[in-house]
């Protein structure tokens, strides 16, 4: 039998370290150089890294001591890794849909993605051993909305994702 | 370029400090002796505590009953955390040695949960410290008690280890008309700071009782008793107080151990629904922004994410390998040496990108015209340096 804990961390670096080979090819990307293969390694590290996520997710809840989010750290977690698997979608979405995308944009929001996964997993090290690399940050300040400002958020959202379905489909039967 | 990149990874690489333990903990858990985070079982990894450690009981426990054990550090030599570990142990096998292995059970632990092993931040005027478990001892027999400590410290990282002397118990049955507190009562070992905490005693073979409390160390006062109740009064700051009852009955006065209460300052919460609600909104949002920004010119050539680029491919759908040949320019009229030269003025003629040309064997396996157009003059110089330098050797 294996605990939660042990299969954390597996799941942790599984996470981790898809995400960031992900975040080295779109620095590449970014910069101009490297292999031309760099844009496949950057999209299918991430789309690993998605799929590796929720696991990373399930085994730390139930690896944490406590109940519940009894620490901001935890629910800055929350936070912080949700975001990131929203940008990360949107990415995955936009190079599926849209071919290979040029500029500098298109990168910048994978490396976005991924410093906050990373940013994630730093936290949850800060949370477990009480050390971090990035004291500097304040990540004992969790900023929480209203409810009906998240309502507001999530209709904007469905709305916004509503829209691009609906342009891709268009685009699609031309 | 790689030279700086070696450095920068070569000094972030040296700048890391070696280290064997947790320097945070791992947390209060039941735990054998060796077991608290630290992989202390190579006699290599660890060094000896230079803090006294010491084990005290009470001279009289009563099966089934309520006693406490003080465990007292002395001169620990910690790390910039202050953190140090304690476990509360049977034996030192490191296996089958938690205390309820020979059936005590923990009431309160230093910390006010109910573990064997407890980790504290000691302020930084403490050169010692107790710890004190409240147990409900086992059935009547000879037992042993002893602690171990282990924390960071002034070692070259590494972690350090300190085992107290082993103390034996003779624990007897009590008499039948005992003064005592009834097996089913359970002190309270934490609070919230800013409220009193009233206790109502459940006793047995007990026609009075008072009850004392005291700060940690302090000098004892007498509580009110009303009813079988008395109230501790509210705490200010985080800590903890500790408090007893002097039983009286037929049988012989008892004079329970001193309780611990810690004070508290309240936990964090949040609104889970709220929270959860925040955090899907973000993904939503975030999602539906990164999709619906304008494509950054995106080429529409790639339906799907391409498992691997074939060079081959991308060879041929280069122009400069697939475009028709360009029909032969008509070369220029033959000068006429006797003519007098023309003079004209040079013309701006835009001139197509200086690709290096293909050689007979093609480009490199594994290239693309991206990496000739960028490499491949390079790749050229390098095989005709190799060919001068063949020839000369042969």
């Amino acid at each position: 039998m294996f605990s939660a804990p042990t299969l954390h961390v597996i799941t942790t670096e599984l996470t981790v370290g898809m995400f960031s080979l992900s975040g080295i090819c779109f620095l590449l990307i970014f910069i101009g150089k490297g292999p031309e293969v760099k844009d496949s390694v950057a999209h299918w590290a991430l789309a690993g890294g998605l799929l590796a996520t929720p696991l990373a997710i399930l085994t730390g809840v139930n690896s944490a001591p406590g109940d519940g989010l009894d620490n901001p750290l935890l629910a800055n977690k929350l936070l912080l890794s949700m975001s990131a698997v929203g940008l990360a979608l949107g990415l995955l979405w936009s190079r599926i849909t849209g071919g290979r995308q040029d500029g500098r944009l298109h990168p910048s929001i994978g490396m976005v993605s991924v410093g906050m996964i990373l940013l994630t997993a730093g936290i949850g090290g800060e949370y477990v051993r009480g050390e971090s690399l990035i004291f500097f940050l304040p990540k004992d300040i969790v900023l929480l909305f209203p409810v009906w400002v998240s309502v507001v958020i999530m209709a904007m959202g469905f709305t916004l994702i509503g829209l691009s379905l609906t342009k891709s489909k268009v685009t699609e039967s031309h | 370029m790689r030279l700086r990149l070696i450095i920068v990874l070569s000094v972030l690489i040296l700048s890391a400090t070696l280290s064997a333990a947790n320097p945070g903990g791992e947390g209060d858990s039941l735990q054998s002796m060796q077991c608290g985070g630290s992989c202390h079982g190579d006699a290599g990894q660890n060094v000896t505590s230079a803090a006294e450690v010491t084990v005290m009981a009470q001279e009289q426990v009563w099966a089934g009953l309520l006693t406490t054990v003080e465990v007292s550090i002395t001169n620990p030599v910690v790390s910039n955390t202050r953190m140090l570990g304690v476990f509360l142990l049977i034996n030192d096998q490191a296996a089958k040695d938690t205390p309820a292995h020979d059936g005590w059970e923990i009431v309160a632990d230093p910390n006010g949960g109910v573990n064997n092993y407890v980790e504290k931040r000691l302020s930084r005027t403490a050169y010692n410290a107790t710890f004190t478990w409240t147990l409900r001892a086992p059935t009547a027999g000879e037992y042993n008690l002893l602690a171990t400590i282990h924390h960071g410290g002034a070692y070259d990282g590494k972690p350090a280890h300190g085992t107290a002397e082993t103390i034996s118990l003779n624990i007897v049955e009590p008499p039948e008309n005992l003064p005592q507190l009834s097996a089913d009562f359970t002190p309270p070992a934490t609070r919230e700071l800013g409220e009193e905490t009233t206790i109502e005693l459940s006793i047995v073979n007990v026609e009075s009782f008072t009850v004392e409390w005291r700060t940690d160390g302090g000098t004892p006062t007498t509580l009110i008793v009303s009813e079988g109740e008395f109230t501790l009064p509210a705490a200010v700051n985080p800590g903890s107080i500790e408090w007893r009852a002097h039983l009286s009955g037929d049988g012989p006065d008892q004079t329970t151990p001193w309780f611990a209460l810690i004070a508290e300052e309240p936990g964090w919460q949040v609104e889970e629904f709220a929270l959860y609600m925040q955090a899907f909104a973000l993904l939503f949002l975030f999602a539906g922004l990164v999709m619906s920004r304008r494509p950054g010119s995106g080429n529409g050539d790639a339906a799907k994410i391409p498992l691997a680029l074939d060079a081959t491919t991308m060879v041929e759908h280069t122009p400069m390998m697939a475009a028709p040949l360009a029909a032969p320019q008509a070369l220029p009229p033959p000068l006429d040496a006797t003519a007098p030269a023309a003079v004209t003025m040079p013309q701006m003629i835009p001139v197509p990108p200086a690709y290096p040309p293909i050689p007979l064997e093609g480009i490199p396996v594994g290239w693309t015209m991206e990496q000739w157009h960028h490499y491949g003059q390079e790749h050229l110089d390098k095989l005709s340096r190799e060919n001068n330098l063949g020839g000369g050797v042969l």
